[in-house]
């Protein structure tokens, strides 16, 4: 692939990233630009991570047909240039906002069928086969998760054996209509197959049965850079943080090295995300800078191997730091740290100023995915748990050395 | 003479002001005061284009200054306005916004305005006196000052003259307003008319002698402010009174005998729901006596057809929230008028905002593409899903940079002798002839023939509509 994705995918607000300007959105690649080029890519001999989101296609559903006319007009066109963005931009499509409703079986009227929510909350029930045309062909999506049925501790039994039932229909199909010839497969465009298990051995009956269909569908490896598969850690967001984190190493044990396992975290916190990587996942998506962002927090703290040692968040509404003249957090070179006063977005989030929220939303991301990215390149698996460790003290059970011999490709 | 100051970083002191001026320009202006002198680059009719050397840079006029009301033009940095395509050399800061959020004294000890939101251009506060009309009901003016509830807590407080200079220093705004007594341009009271024009000046004398004796040079942080950094303006009240002898006349001949301590003027009390014919002749008859040397700033507006009317008859500096606001709720300016992106027609709309523009929207987003950064399609979508996908900045943008483009291709057409032509086109296509729906309204006729600038035979039509807005 031409891109390659980040350790740590972020949340697209209906195709363009939360808050951020046409100008402030070029400082972040930039600087995340900057940042892969001078972290250890010559070594290593790898293409650096592009800045990557996450875009939930129930989100643009309204903007459907208006960009499947731009995808037609222009040569090379696709959501990136709809909505502004870089080409280079690492795009993952997702059905994220439809798993918010129960499952609607009026509207969902067969296995087929997936159910997508737009913004106006409008359920919108598509064919398998036109969700993974508009992501690939029109979006130009680099991963593609295949759709999943929400399912966590609180749910039945019945449901969630319906949820395992469904994962697997739709990674048949989806599958199947990935390598026809002129879809996903042949773009260069990877699948994310999802694995929805309830407990520990419904994961693993669910993970075979991906590497299954996989290798029935002819592909014979899940593994590698150039495979058109991967595998999408669904419903983690449901589980508490020991287990979470217990899932993804089991999951990276049982999966190989090569596969490319991609954790969906939701509002996991800081600590979570490092362990993640930590334990074998490849890239995390979150929503952490942004919920953040809207609680007028900032992260702040220093990249070091023993630990935050402190705080790792200030609340920029505090009114001690009215007159504060050090930037949101001292050392970090992001553009509003170089630029701007604690005071100044002390005051701007207090008024409700929306250049507060732009500045805070770069600042959070740019920390987080430096951060993330740190821990992805940290040279062996020991490094990375010891790291974890350090930064999630409440996580050490589940960050301990263990058999998990297997590294992810970085 | 204009300073040179550090920039707000506390570095090395960049060239700014007079300096850099006369070396672009190779000459000196007209000293209006120990910080501002002006020189007239070239008049075309009435038109002016000036060169203000203020203690941030040179502004160039005609000027529109956008609207920062609480230290920020909402969604825009700081580096976006100073860069092209916005190019601002000179933003406006609310006194009555920022004395209540942050306050005027953490202000002043964040080193001013300037460095505490990092912007090293040149910005005007006004007085506070509009907001304390505007925004509350409970304000009472006396001969004392304006006196009001507090927002906050509901405390009885007092906006002085003296105060509201005060709070201007501590801000360290380059051009201070002075604090005139405000009345609805709609009001049918003209014993107030008459009342608020002769306060007007009695505050006028006030606020000169405050700022004459205010000000601090603080060494440590840079911050300096009175009268050898900052500029009083004074505002010509009178209500809509333009006859000879009224209330407009009798302000502006107080004003004109306090002259030496007055580096420039603005004309107030308009932009408030007054008719354009109402509106126009008070500009004009402003305009026609205002010393020629000093700046004149038309305040509240900022329609683009009312800014090329009003620089045809001598104004130099313009502001208003108008761009702004209407921006963030989907409105946005092009040469043949304003159009409402969330409107259904532009769904499919392939199309920039306006062809041409250079603004981060309408231009393509990399070398060698066609295709704008934005379609109207890909913004009416935005527009229509949540308010935090960062849409409202884009067309803010758009709109600041036409404002900007717009007053600077007026300048230029000073330069060159032809305003006139520069109107006519300008008109032609925001009143397309060919549009049977689409008349120059007659305020412009009136206005334009004012000052002396002939309409094309195609613009001059037999039905001329006073409510005709351009074409969408």
């Amino acid at each position: 692939m031409a891109r390659k994705v980040g350790a740590c995918v972020l949340s697209l607000s209906s195709g363009r990233p939360p808050f951020l300007s046409q100008q402030l959105l070029q400082e972040l690649e930039e600087e995340k630009r900057h940042d892969s080029s001078g972290d250890g890519d010559a070594s290593t001999n790898a293409s650096p991570a592009a800045l990557s989101f996450a875009a939930d296609v129930g989100t643009l559903l309204p903007g459907k047909e208006a960009l499947k006319e731009h995808s037609a007009a222009h040569v090379e066109s696709d959501m990136r240039s709809f909505f502004g963005l870089s080409a280079s931009l690492f795009v993952v499509a997702q059905i994220r906002s439809g798993l918010l409703a129960p499952p609607d079986t009026s509207v969902a009227k067969g296995a087929g069928d997936v159910v997508l929510l737009s913004s106006a909350m409008e359920r919108i029930a598509m064919p398998l086969e036109e969700y993974l045309d508009l992501a690939s062909n029109v979006m130009h999506a680099d991963l593609t998760e295949c759709p999943y049925e929400a399912v966590g501790p609180g749910y039945s039994r019945k449901h969630a054996d319906r949820a395992l039932k469904r994962a697997r229909q739709w990674t048949e199909k989806a599958l199947s209509w990935w390598n026809q010839e002129d879809n996903g497969a042949r773009s260069g465009q990877q699948l994310l197959l999802p694995v929805v298990g309830l407990d520990e051995n419904a994961q693993q009956r669910c993970l075979e049965d991906v590497r299954k269909l996989a290798k029935e569908a002819g592909i014979a490896s899940l593994g590698g850079a150039e495979s058109s598969v991967g595998i999408s850690l669904a419903n983690l967001r449901y589980l508490d943080a020991d287990t979470q984190i217990t899932r993804i190493r089991k999951a990276r044990a049982q999966a190989g090295p090569d596969v490319m396992l991609y954790a969906v975290m939701g509002t996991a916190s800081l600590p979570q995300l490092v362990a993640a990587l930590a334990v074998g996942a490849n890239a995390v998506e979150t929503s952490l800078p942004y919920m953040l962002t809207k609680l007028n927090t900032a992260l702040s703290f220093a990249v070091e191997a023993e630990g935050p040692g402190g705080p790792l968040t200030v609340n920029l509404l505090d009114t001690r730091l009215c007159e504060d003249k050090a930037p949101i957090s001292a050392g970090c070179p992001c553009w509003a740290c170089e630029r701007h006063t604690r005071g100044y977005m002390q005051h701007l989030l207090s008024a409700k100023e929306l250049l507060g929220q732009m500045l805070l939303y770069l600042h959070n991301a740019s920390m987080l995915i430096r951060l993330l990215e740190h821990v992805r390149a940290l040279p062996s698996e020991e490094d990375r748990l010891a790291f974890a460790r350090a930064w999630a003290p409440g996580l050490s059970s589940s960050l301990q050395q263990s058999e998990t011999p297997p590294q992810p490709q970085v | 003479m204009a300073q040179s100051r550090s920039g707000p970083d506390g570095g090395a002191p960049a060239r700014h002001g007079a300096e850099e001026e006369e070396e672009e320009h190779g000459g000196r202006g007209v000293s209006c005061g120990p910080a501002l002198s002006v020189r007239v680059d070239e008049t075309c009719g009435r038109a002016r284009a000036l060169t203000l050397a203020l203690p941030h840079g040179p502004v160039i006029t005609p000027v529109f200054q956008p609207v920062g009301t609480k230290g920020t033009i909402k969604g825009v940095t700081t580096q976006e306005m100073k860069e092209a395509p916005i190019s601002c050399q000179i933003l406006l800061g609310n006194t009555y916004h920022l004395a209540n959020q942050p306050g005027a004294e953490v202000i002043r000890r964040m080193g001013g305005l300037h460095k505490f939101m990092n912007w090293d251009g040149n910005i005007l506060t006004d007085s506070g006196g509009f907001q304390m009309v505007s925004l509350l009901r409970l304000a009472q003016i006396t001969e004392e000052g304006v006196n009001f509830q507090s927002p906050s807590d509901g405390t009885e407080l007092m906006l002085t003259p003296e105060e509201s200079i005060r709070t201007q220093h501590r801000i360290g705004s380059d051009i201070v307003m002075m604090l005139d007594d405000v009345i609805h341009s709609c009001t049918v009271d003209d014993a107030r008319f008459a009342e608020a024009t002769d306060r007007t000046i009695r505050w006028l004398d006030r606020c000169i002698e405050a700022h004459k004796r205010g000000g601090e040079e603080d060494e440590r942080n840079g911050f300096k402010s009175g009268p050898k950094h900052q500029n009083l303006f004074a505002i010509v009240q009178g209500g809509l009174d333009v006859s000879p002898g009224g209330l407009r006349e009798r302000c502006l001949a107080e004003m004109a005998k306090r002259d030496a301590d007055i580096p420039g003027y603005a004309i107030g009390g308009l932009a408030g729901g007054e008719s354009k014919h109402q509106f126009w002749r008070v500009v004009d008859k402003c305009c026609r006596h205002l010393p020629a040397h000093k700046p004149r700033y038309l305040m509240g507006v900022g329609h683009p057809l009312d800014i090329v009317v009003c620089s045809a008859l001598g104004v130099d500096m313009y502001d208003s929230v108008f761009g702004t606001r209407t921006a963030r709720f989907g409105t946005a300016f092009t040469p043949s008028g304003s159009i409402k992106l969330k409107h259904a027609k532009f769904a499919k709309d392939a199309g920039p905002i306006a062809v041409g523009c250079p603004c981060s929207a309408c231009r393509p987003a990399r070398a060698g593409a066609t295709q704008p950064a934005f379609s109207r399609a890909s913004l009416h979508f935005l527009l229509k899903q949540a308010s935090d996908n960062g849409v409202a900045s884009i067309v803010t943008h758009h709109n600041l940079v036409y404002l900007l483009e717009l007053v600077r291709s007026m300048r230029q057409a000073i330069l060159d002798d032809r305003y006139p032509a520069f109107v006519n086109d300008f008109l032609r296509k925001q009143f397309p002839p060919e549009d049977s729906n689409a008349h120059v309204p007659l305020w412009v006729c009136e206005a334009l023939e004012a000052a002396e600038i002939a309409l094309d035979q195609d613009l001059s039509r037999e039905v001329r509509d006073e409510g005709a807005q351009p074409a969408e």
